[in-house]
């Protein structure tokens, strides 16, 4: 194919001494370095560069600017890549989304030609009626929808999230932008400047004459900018503006979090396509796309392309490209050139034929793009023919309004400048140059200086106002929508919506912006209503008669381009908390899992599982077994107030409490659902010891901190969920253990059942609780962290002759699952109250307050679940999972929230939730996951040992 | 991201910090149903005192807020 590349140019972007090669439907291609593939393809004679969502019409580069989403591209690994915006990498292979075969035959461009039976809203209209039908369109569309499919063979690597902090960010380095970062640079301010193209500079050199004092003017500051303590960030563009300034900004490599003191938007302004028929051809492109080719890529894509004028900026670009030897044709003003002024006249010594006064302007195709155009002039009907390979559209712009509109800034369309124009900042909100609909270059780069002095007056704390430029120069052409006859006429590209999708939707009632977005899917392609959203607003207003201003404006929502889900998530860095006896579990092949935050062992790996925790199990029930049980949160009170603070927190009454004692506590919130249980320990008057369960270590901590505070109370509250350890010795031989370490008299009379008591164990001073979780005779030893590794050793090394085994977090579940002991947030949930899973025992409300006591009086009444126990035919081990459901014919009776195999009872037991308080015997099916039902009796929560004789031993 | 005065760090990330709620302690006798009292707080959107905690430093501390704004007015002294 042939080379379209012009000779070096100054200030290009291409390397040319550095080729890279990469295959493009299945075509080898060659680039230089700097290229992005939309330029690579472009310079080795492509035209045509996709396929449209809906009919599969041809498509080739349109903005050039990744405004429009007609080229995107996938590879093995990632799809959907932006080709306007992406340089290509060596030796990939890139394909084009959403092709049924190859790019130039792609079958399903059959759909066009269906395109009388698929009217807008079709989906809706589709799916209304018959209903029998839906499975097949689900099936169809299924099929057709959809942009690229998800690669799950994705590159897998994660970039972390950077944030930084600045005084001034700001977005754009076009002339506006680089002249108010500039002006700022006098400040000690620390300044960010960003923007979405690779280099500095944004359309500087598009307009005007070549070597112009403006363009050096630009030159300079962008020479000045990267020689100052700027920060730069080329390639990233500004995705939304979230709250207390904070903007992301999007890279290749992830995302920079910018958190700013003030921001100032030089965003510019996203040129407007024309509407006539045809107007998706390969080869008809915005005037600023063909500036980008010809200015950073060196790239002159047509022979003889001419240009569509409705405005000023026409005739710039015109001469700005004749100047580079480029041969323009002619000029197809659909307005008088009289009004342009002399440039009109400057043209024309440049020998492009202006032509005034264009109507009924369509396109012809041919092979795949477009081969001339057809219009009249308002002088005759006379059809003209021009045959071209190349239409620059310059009608219009839409001011880049996004970020400032998601800020909180007013935007409203103005009559004067044909366009949106912005009536409110917010505070610390400054704006500069095309974004304002102000387009010369000297222009431009005053605002910019202006909006740098209004943020200067801002950061220094004065509030006088922000003064910017006001222009009252059109540079848009107040309706560049031409219907034809024969339709084809496309407003929205991402989506094929023609001008009469358009009138359709609004005529079926669907004529408020909002609805005509929703209900013909104008704007909600890729782009997101960057180059259809205003032409949309204009065949509105004019369908209903009104003025442009009082249609409204969609809302535009982040992110202003698509950003890649990987960056959203960032790397994963999450705390991991590790136990004081996390090697002593790793170095024994522990079947470490993860538990909350913290990593536990379930059950120490030496047979198979299964047999391992029955293993574990039986130790503990006949003789001695230790767990690490050092997730547990742990928190000190001390103070005066300490027991008021108990009182007011937890529901029981701690006046029985003696010191040296320990009790079962749970706290409800203030509707009374039950938050979290645990022990509490009475030292002294002033002194409580209470663990929490482990998820719930920090919010009871803070809530504790929260009462103390709101009663203003006098008490110390200490975390020592880190700092102490703590581990379980539990079974009928556990006293005898302990007793060969410790000096304490482990007694029943000495030392009872809830017993607490402060001694040593070889010499490391701990903390003892009688407790029991698992329903045998136990201690539970406090150990200071550093400790606890030794101590541990010491009771395994006291405990062989016994027989002591290490048991898991498995053994454990299924030891107090015996037991009917819950577990808060499986065997409760987000609505359960103390009185539905038996704990009314520790309800005090005779108290005079506690936290959610008013709410507990009232549940009291209302209670009608209820927790109880269930269990199968003796010798079956039916496979009943968590939440499985017990029912009756249609009816749930209730949830499982806890089932085990209990070697002891020889079947499978449980708890359940049941919606309605049942007799314990009563029989009950409950369907397993494979849908059978299984028989069941209902029992007591407590199956094993329920007058609690063994662990009061 | 928003960003809160903590007053005894200083300007920190939202996400370092715990919403508490308006709610002042249950009282000993309520004037209004259970329910209300625990479900039906006013939010309606005004310039409000609300509780907030700072996670790392384990602080509670008020702060008055315009919820209508969405902004803070204040941040009230630790003790």
């Amino acid at each position: 194919m042939s080379n379209k590349r012009l000779s070096p140019q100054k200030n290009e972007w291409i390397d040319r001494s550095s080729e890279i090669t990469f295959n493009f439907e299945g075509k080898k291609i060659t680039g230089y370095k700097g290229d992005v593939i939309t330029s690579a393809l472009v310079a080795s004679g492509h035209s045509l560069l996709g396929r449209s969502f809906k009919y599969h019409r041809p498509r080739g580069f349109l903005s050039f600017a990744n405004h429009d989403a007609n080229i995107l591209l996938e590879t093995k690994n990632a799809t959907n890549i932006r080709a306007d915006v992406t340089q290509p990498r060596e030796e990939e292979n890139y394909k084009v989304v959403n092709t049924f075969g190859k790019l130039k035959f792609d079958c399903a461009r059959v759909i066009e030609g269906l395109s009388p039976f698929l009217p807008v809203g079709f989906y809706y209209k589709a799916f209304y009626s018959p209903r029998f039908l839906f499975p097949y369109w689900e099936k169809l569309i299924r099929r057709l929808a959809g942009l690229g499919k998800v690669k799950v063979s994705y590159d897998q690597s994660r970039f972390p999230i950077r944030r930084v902090f600045c005084d001034v960010l700001v977005v754009g380095a076009g002339p506006s932008g680089l002249a108010a970062a500039t002006s700022l640079c006098s400040s000690d301010y620390k300044i960010i400047i960003a923007d979405e193209n690779s280099q500095l500079g944004g359309s500087y050199n598009f307009t005007a004459n070549s070597d112009s004092p403006e363009q050096q003017k630009v030159i300079e500051l962008m020479n000045y900018i990267r020689g100052s303590s700027v920060q730069i960030f080329e390639s990233h563009f500004a995705a939304g503006f979230y709250d207390d300034k904070t903007i992301p900004l999007i890279g290749e490599w992830g995302i920079v979090l910018v958190h700013a003191n003030s921001v100032i938007l030089a965003t510019g302004a996203y040129e407007q396509p024309a509407i006539f028929r045809n107007n998706d051809l390969p080869g008809i492109v915005l005037s600023s796309a063909i500036s980008r080719m010809v200015h950073r890529y060196s790239v002159n894509p047509f022979s003889a392309p001419v240009i569509l004028a409705g405005n000023r900026n026409a005739y710039e670009v015109a001469i700005n490209l004749a100047s580079k030897g480029i041969n323009i044709t002619r000029i197809l003003d659909l307005e008088d050139p009289d009004r342009r002024g002399d440039i009109a006249a400057e043209a024309e010594q440049y020998g492009i034929k202006i032509v005034s006064n264009v109507e009924q302007l369509s396109a012809i195709g041919k092979g795949n793009r477009l081969n001339g155009i057809k219009y009249t002039t308002g002088a005759s009907k006379k059809e003209n023919t021009i045959i071209t390979d190349g239409l620059l559209m310059s009608v219009g712009w839409n001011p880049a309004i996004n970020l400032l509109k998601q800020a909180g800034g007013r935007v409203s369309y103005s009559n004067t400048i044909g366009q949106l124009a912005i009536d409110r900042h917010p505070e610390g909100v400054f704006s500069a140059g095309k974004i304002r609909g102000i387009y010369s270059l000297v222009d431009r780069i005053n605002d910019g200086e202006l909006a740098a002095d209004a943020c200067l007056r801002f950061l220094q704390g004065s509030s006088s106002p922000f003064e910017p430029i006001k222009t009252n120069e059109t540079e848009n052409h107040p309706y560049p929508i031409i219907s034809h006859k024969s339709g084809k006429e496309f407003v929205d590209l991402d989506e094929d919506l023609t001008i009469k999708d358009v009138k359709t939707s609004i005529a079926e009632g669907f004529d408020s912006v909002e609805l005509l977005k929703r209900y013909s899917t104008i704007g909600m392609g890729p782009s997101q209503g960057k180059m259809s959203s205003i032409n949309g607003n204009r065949i509105l207003a004019r369908v209903l008669g009104l003025p442009i201003a009082t249609v409204g404006l969609t809302t535009p929502r982040p992110f202003v381009h698509p950003v890649p889900i990987g960056h959203l998530a960032g790397q994963r860095i999450r705390k991991q908390k590790r136990t004081p006896l996390d090697n002593y579990h790793r170095n024994r092949q522990a079947d470490m899992k993860e538990a909350g935050a913290w990593v536990r062992p379930m059950s120490y790996l030496i047979n198979s599982p299964q047999e391992q925790i029955g293993d574990e199990y039986d130790a503990v029930r006949n003789k001695v077994g230790l767990i690490d049980v050092s997730t547990l949160g742990k928190i000190e009170i001390f103070g005066a107030d300490a027991k008021q603070l108990m009182e007011y927190a937890y529901t029981c009454n701690f006046d029985k409490l003696h010191i040296g004692m320990t009790r079962y506590i749970f706290m409800v919130d203030a509707g009374g659902t039950l938050i979290d249980d645990g022990v509490a320990a009475k030292l002294s008057d002033h002194h409580y010891y209470l663990t929490t369960t482990t998820t719930h270590a920090s919010s009871v901590l803070a809530q504790l901190h929260l009462f103390a505070r709101q009663l203003n109370l006098e008490v110390e509250i200490l975390d020592r969920t880190g700092s102490i350890g703590a581990i379980n010795l539990a079974g009928p031989l556990s006293k005898k253990v302990l007793s060969s370490v410790t000096e304490i008299d482990l007694n029943k009379e000495k030392f009872p059942y809830l017993g607490f008591r402060r001694g040593f164990l070889n010499g490391t001073e701990v903390r003892f609780l009688r407790v029991g979780f698992v329903g045998e005779l136990g201690y539970e030893i406090h150990i200071p962290s550093h400790s606890l590794a030794k101590t541990w050793d010491e009771i395994m090394r006291a405990g062989k002759q016994f027989g002591i085994r290490t048991f898991g977090v498995e053994a454990q579940r299924l030891l107090r699952l015996e037991k009917g002991h819950l577990i808060f947030g499986q065997d409760t949930d987000g609505n359960t109250n103390p009185y539905e899973v038996g704990l009314g025992w520790g309800v005090n409300l005779r108290k005079a307050r506690f936290h959610g006591k008013h709410s507990l009086i009232r549940l009291k009444e209302l209670t009608r679940r209820s927790l109880v126990g269930f269990r199968c035919e003796s010798g079956t081990f039916p496979a009943i999972l968590e939440n499985n459901l017990a029912i009756e014919g249609s009816e749930i009776l209730g949830r499982v929230t806890s089932v085990g195999h209990s070697p002891t009872a020889e079947t499978t037991l449980g708890l359940l939730m049941l919606n309605d308080p049942r007799e314990i015997g009563e029989s009950i099916s409950i369907r397993d996951s494979k849908g059978q039902m299984i028989k069941a009796e209902v029992s007591a929560t407590a199956f094993y040992d329920p007058k609690n004789e063994r662990q009061n031993m | 991201m928003k960003f809160l005065e903590c007053p005894n760090l200083g300007r920190r990330p939202i996400t370092e910090f715990e919403f508490g709620g308006r709610l002042e302690s249950e009282p000993a006798e309520l004037d209004m149903p259970a329910a209300r009292w625990a479900f039906e707080q006013d939010s309606r959107p005004m310039a409000c005192e609300e509780w907030w905690y700072h996670r790392s430093s384990k602080q509670w501390f008020r702060i008055e807020r315009d919820t209508q704004k969405n902004i803070v007015i204040k941040t009230l002294n630790y003790e």
